[in-house]
């Protein structure tokens, strides 16, 4: 079942051209990682799948259901949600409290009582791992930690279709291989992934990588190149150029 | 949920304010009703805050709230209490049509936008006088014939009923709602809220009691004028007061209030210098206690836990 479907996406900023005629399609029970250079638009497509930009033309739909023009927490209560590449946790809040606000407004808003919202936030934290340091105040979070609350916030929002905006970028080995694992669960668990990522270590393990092409490169970029098993520094005679 | 220390201590709280008219002298009675009032003012805007919007506009509602019960007065001759809670209700409606208009707007220029609200008002109201060729100044009969212990147990009854609700908000959902739009906007509506949905909300909530006790003031003091009540230091309280007993806080707004309200009356007796040292007191705690009263206290608990017997 096709779970996210974009079709010729394009976006500008003042006459520089971020995203031209962007396609993408995301089966249910996918990993799918988005792979690039510093400017080629990634996390645009992120901001315009969850409604923070409005594209110039083309469609996103999301279940056969058109969301071009929804607001970012309408997007949200669809079943679609994202962490950003700079964390937004909120600060003054315990890492339990930050959870619970994706519990309470996520997709069942209306029917979670603030009691199963509690419940719901802290099977999610004892997912990521952050169960020792519930009542932490966010703030006081290592960098690491952020990234896991992130996660943590965007999952209890109870996604279908989840969007992690380099959750792995920053992280020392040991940090990564246990997000790794973490993200697998995720998936496990029946959670669509797209993954912005520069790790490729991460992406190769995980899923299917797309390379994604700046815009504004003057040449016609040649078609997709398979990639396997490897760093994306190689020397192009081994890519087979 | 609420613990048993808690529930003593407002049970005696509430005892000693329903008691405190047979205690004190008239002119300190009607000092605690300026408190109230006050108290009033300070919750409200502090609900308004906990979204992080900065409102400058509390004089405005405030103003609303005592015309409309005056004019309801005037043109209808209604009782007292329903002049006044029509006050708090159309200060209410027109802080969600003020609101649908202006919470889409962030920080300062919400700010900016609701200090201009309260001029504007005020400009239209000396017009409207104008125009009408009405002395600027109205006169309404006092509540309950003058007798200060029933307006004092009016006010209180409407104090309560607002500290009630703050109390409420701070147990419920929308608390995490209102936390997280303060602290981080775009990261509380990639999680579902809708941030202008709970602005509006905290923002008729609060101008509902600040309508209230607005409706409130002709009728205590039998007497009002644009200038007396869509005046910017009305505003100016309201900010203060929080600030100074702790902002977000539950209990931050009711101890600014409280602490601030006496302390200005307490200092008229240094006659024309009381401005000034009132002023040195707000520096010097602010410098000291930049998270209030409240967060003083929190943090000197953190630090010296043996100064605090067990679950105070």
């Amino acid at each position: 079942m096709t779970l996210l479907k974009i079709n010729g996406l394009t976006k500008t900023f003042g006459g520089l051209r971020a995203i031209l005629n962007f396609d993408l399609e995301v089966k249910k029970g996918q990993i799918i990682g988005l792979i690039g250079p510093n400017g080629a638009g990634k996390t645009t497509i992120f901001n315009l799948i969850t409604g923070f930009l409005h594209s110039d033309s083309g469609v996103v739909y999301f279940k056969d259901k058109k969301i071009n023009n929804l607001k970012p927490y309408q997007i949200c209560k669809l079943g679609i949600s994202r962490t950003f590449q700079l964390v937004k946790p909120f600060l003054e809040m315990s890492v339990l409290g930050n959870v619970i606000v994706g519990s309470i407004y996520g997709k069942n808003e209306k029917k979670i009582s603030l009691m199963n919202a509690e419940k719901n936030a802290i099977e999610i934290l004892d997912l990521v791992k952050l169960m020792s340091k519930k009542n932490v105040l966010a703030s006081n979070l290592t960098y690491g930690d952020k990234k896991r609350l992130e996660l943590a916030k965007a999952l209890a929002t109870n996604p279908e279709l989840l969007l992690l905006d380099e959750v792995m970028g920053g992280l020392n080995p040991v940090e990564l291989s246990e997000f790794m694992k973490i993200i697998k669960d995720i998936n496990y668990n029946g959670i669509t992934l797209v993954l912005i990522e520069h790790v490729m270590q991460a992406i190769m393990e995980l899923g299917v990588p797309i390379p994604l092409i700046p815009a504004t490169h003057s040449d016609p970029w040649r078609p997709p190149i398979p990639i396997h098993g490897g760093h994306l520094g190689r020397s192009e005679a081994t890519l087979g150029f | 949920m609420v613990s048993r220390k808690t529930l003593i201590f407002w049970f005696f709280s509430v005892i000693f304010a329903g008691l405190l008219p047979y205690l004190i002298s008239l002119y300190n009675l009607h000092i605690s009703i300026y408190v109230l009032q006050n108290i009033i003012i300070a919750v409200s805007w502090n609900i308004v805050a906990m979204t992080g919007q900065m409102s400058f506009g509390t004089a405005g509602f405030f103003g609303i709230g005592a015309y409309t019960a005056t004019f309801m007065w005037e043109l209808f001759k209604f009782p007292t209490i329903l002049n006044i809670f029509l006050g708090g209700f159309l200060a209410a409606v027109a802080s969600l049509i003020f609101g649908l208009i202006c919470l889409r707007m962030r920080g300062i220029y919400f700010a900016v936008t609701t200090l201009g609200l309260t001029e504007a008002l005020r400009v239209t109201l000396i017009m409207v006088h104008a125009i009408s060729f009405r002395p600027l100044g109205t006169s309404v009969p006092v509540m309950f014939g003058g007798l200060k212990q029933y307006a004092y147990y009016f006010i209180l009854i409407i104090g309560l009923a607002s500290i009630i609700t703050e109390f409420k908000i701070m147990k419920s959902k929308m608390f995490y709602a209102f936390t997280s739009i303060r602290t981080d906007e775009d990261g509380a509506t990639m999680i579902g809220v809708n941030p202008t949905r709970y602005k509006i909300i905290a923002f008729v909530i609060s101008s509902f009691f600040i309508g209230i006790a607005g409706g409130f003031y002709p009728f205590y003091r039998g007497y009002i004028e644009p200038a007396a009540v869509f005046d910017v230091s009305i505003s100016i309280v309201g900010i203060i007061m929080p600030l100074f007993g702790g902002l977000y806080t539950a209990l931050g707004p009711i101890i600014g209030a409280i602490v601030l309200t006496i302390l200005s009356e307490k200092l008229r007796f240094f006659l024309t210098a009381n401005q000034l040292i009132y002023g040195l007191i707000l520096v010097i705690a602010i410098l000291f206690m930049p998270k209030g009263i409240v967060g003083s206290i929190n943090s000197l608990r953190e630090k010296y836990p043996f100064l605090f017997p067990k679950a105070m």
